[in-house]
């Protein structure tokens, strides 16, 4: 079976200092990879560097059936890069939700625009996926209207109205009070249920053990170590793991 | 005093000396009574509302003897006759003033040749402030007449390749002004007048200049025009339905310059915040240029600098000039609106696969022009307002109509607050309506 997503050498660079120095990584269909790792460790940058958010130097990225490579331009290889987005969702560690948009036309927005269905197709798909995610109640809520977990719930639901391929989430529950955590959480673990292919970044370790299939720890621009998340978390070798999780 | 050669003007090589036929007169008069002529600027239009505030003691300035200037204040012996004289294209077959039926004659507002066209049926009088631009529209075919003061149409008219005097329509006297109730100032300046008139100066003056004429040996017997009694002057209907029709003009104007302005504001700050490197300097460029530069300016190029290569109407240029100039300030306010919209709203967009159009379309921009939308709504109001500039081209709206009743009146309480009241009738509604939609799409916390 060919990987969904796979990263091969990805390198790059801010300011002329490296963030991801070589990263390889596969994640199967169906797989949910947790990504674990001290700050400033290139997490979020590995995870946009997947739908090229953020330009890699060297090394290449295969997604969805597509090749990126570096030096990809918003402008001249804009129907590579949507090809690409239109099938990897992203969920955002701020949300980003559009706020002039109500929590119904934020979700019906993309498969609207960019899929092309018609007006009532796209918002029936949005409304059911409200509901999937605990929200149709609050369809014809503004943003500005629900607490941070309600809108972080409306954010995965968009992103899950494109039928993505994988979805990747920065650190979704981080913006989060602590009691609003536990709904997101669960909706993501329902997910992973019905075999949403997921690379998520988190510092949620119970939810990583519980959740992920397989846990990476990305440290200094590196993968230090990987495998499944009880025995990552339980028995750490590299010494970068052991540190992140404060062991001695 | 305002005019213009030969009447009174700065001296070419010394700015602080005057010249003119009229400067002459003044200091021959002042000599003669022991005192200096000082001279005051004033616009010629709002001589005589100057000179009842006391601005200045005394107008000498082309000011022609007309009943309803007798009525406000006390004039001299005439110092000067005059004819109103027709002066067209000298490829047009135009003879008379009635010959100009329906076409555009353009004179001076406020002047004897104004009241004289008003009152010919059918001509379609338009307003200059200045002397050249009349004979300059002429030229270029923006009118089919002018008709001004032979001094005026010798100095600034009949000199022109393609212009030629076609009748003479029209005779009047200037004389030189003071406050009714100024009876021994009045006198003064009238003997010390008659004194220059019956011992050659002011025909060695005259003479001087080349103004000197047949028609000046009759001075010798004029008299003062006696002072008429005050008429009560009333805000006619024809009057109220001429300012309506004004504030018409002020919203058709004003409406279509701010369409220009919001689509060509959109235009420049997009190119400035997205376009490739020369199209943003090209737009910084235009910004820059546009905000730097008085409006006044700007339609004075497009109109009369332009005419050459690009003979506008006055209607387009006033549009466009108000339209260009506002499009500069609407750019920096969509551009603020577009810096208000944060970063991450651009990625959720292309995350999801919206092409970069999709995302500052339907993303971007709206919530951009929320943040926009109270600048743009004031500035319209503030645009209201400036298109009175555009009587500098001719176009007759509020502002304008209001100095040409006031003129006619001989008051200007009534016509400006009349005047006022029109404005607050644009202005309010598009107040309140701009804070309408500013409730209704009032940005939200992200």
């Amino acid at each position: 079976m060919t990987p969904v997503v796979a990263l091969r050498g990805v390198t790059t660079q801010l300011g002329g200092t490296a963030v991801l120095r070589g990263v390889d990584l596969a994640v199967d269909r169906g797989e949910v990879v947790a990504v674990l790792g001290p700050s400033g460790g290139g997490k979020s940058t590995l995870l946009r560097a997947i739908n090229y958010l953020t330009p890699f130097h060297a090394g290449e990225v295969e997604v969805a059936g597509q090749r990126l490579r570096p030096g990809l331009s918003e402008r001249r290889d804009a129907a590579l890069l949507r090809a690409v987005r239109r099938r990897v969702g992203m969920v955002f560690q701020h949300f980003h939700l559009f706020p002039h948009l109500s929590a119904l036309d934020n979700v019906s927005a993309g498969p609207r625009r960019v899929l092309g269905l018609g007006h009532e197709a796209a918002r029936a798909r949005a409304r059911a996926l409200l509901e999937r995610v605990g929200l149709d109640g609050q369809a014809d809520a503004f943003p500005h209207a629900l607490s941070g977990g309600q809108q972080q719930r409306v954010a995965i639901a968009r992103a899950l109205a494109m039928e993505p391929e994988v979805l990747l989430l920065d650190e979704p529950t981080s913006a989060l009070d602590p009691r609003l955590v536990g709904e997101v959480l669960a909706v993501i673990a329902d997910l992973a249920r019905a075999g949403q292919t997921m690379v998520v970044v988190t510092h949620e370790l119970g939810f990583a053990r519980r959740v992920a299939g397989r846990a990476v720890v990305l440290a200094g621009g590196r993968v230090v170590e990987e495998g499944p998340p009880e025995r990552l978390l339980d028995a750490p070798q590299a010494p970068e793991t052991r540190a992140f999780l404060g062991l001695r | 005093m305002q005019g213009g050669e030969p009447y009174v003007f700065q001296d070419p090589h010394d700015s602080r000396k005057l010249l003119g036929f009229e400067v002459e007169i003044a200091d021959a008069l002042a000599r003669r009574l022991g005192v200096r002529a000082e001279f005051v600027q004033n616009d010629w239009q709002t001589l005589i509302p100057s000179l009842e505030r006391d601005d200045f003691d005394v107008i000498l300035n082309g000011l022609e003897v007309t009943p309803e200037r007798r009525a406000r204040v006390a004039f001299t012996r005439p110092y000067y006759v005059f004819t109103e004289t027709l002066v067209v294209r000298d490829d047009e077959r135009v003879g008379s003033l009635a010959d100009l039926r329906g076409k555009r004659v353009g004179t001076l507002g406020g002047s004897l040749a104004h009241a004289l066209l008003a009152a010919t049926p059918g001509v379609r009088t338009v307003l200059y402030e200045g002397v050249e631009e009349p004979y300059l529209d002429l030229e270029r075919g923006r009118l089919a007449g002018v008709v001004l003061d032979d001094v005026i149409a010798r100095r600034y008219g009949l000199g022109r390749p393609h212009l030629r005097l076609a009748a003479t329509v029209g005779e009047g006297e200037y004389a030189i002004a003071v406050r009714p109730d100024h009876t021994a100032l009045l006198e003064a300046v009238d003997g010390a007048l008659a004194a220059a008139r019956a011992d050659g100066e002011l025909r060695a003056i005259l003479t001087r200049w080349g103004l000197w004429n047949a028609r000046q040996e009759a001075l010798a017997t004029a008299a003062p025009p006696a002072p008429l009694p005050p008429s009560g002057s009333r805000l006619t209907w024809a009057e109220v339905v001429l300012f309506l029709r004004a504030a018409g003009v002020t919203l058709v104007v004003s409406a279509a310059a701010m369409g220009l302005a919001v689509a060509g504001g959109l235009g420049l700050s997009i190119a400035r915040r997205y376009g490739a490197r020369p199209l943003r300097a090209a737009a910084t460029a235009y910004i820059e240029l546009f905000r730097g530069t008085p409006v006044l300016l700007q339609l004075y190029v497009l109109y009369y600098g332009l005419a050459p290569v690009l003979p506008l109407g006055a209607f387009t240029a006033a549009v466009l000039g108000l339209g260009l100039n506002y499009a500069a300030y609407e750019a920096e306010l969509y551009r603020a609106g577009l810096e208000a919209v944060p970063g991450g709203q651009t990625e959720a967009a292309l995350a999801l696969g919206f092409s970069r159009g999709q995302a500052l379309g339907r993303i971007v921009l709206p919530q951009a022009l929320r943040v926009a939308l109270p600048g743009i709504a004031n500035d319209f109001i503030a645009l209201l307002k400036d298109s009175s500039l555009v009587s500098v081209i001719t176009v007759v709206e509020l502002t304008k109509q209001m100095t040409i009743t006031a003129v006619d009146l001989r008051g200007w309480l009534v016509p400006g607050l009349v005047c006022a009241a029109l404005y607050l009738a644009l202005s309010y509604p598009l107040a309140r309506l701009a804070r309408r939609l500013e409730r209704r799409l009032a940005p939200v916390a992200a």
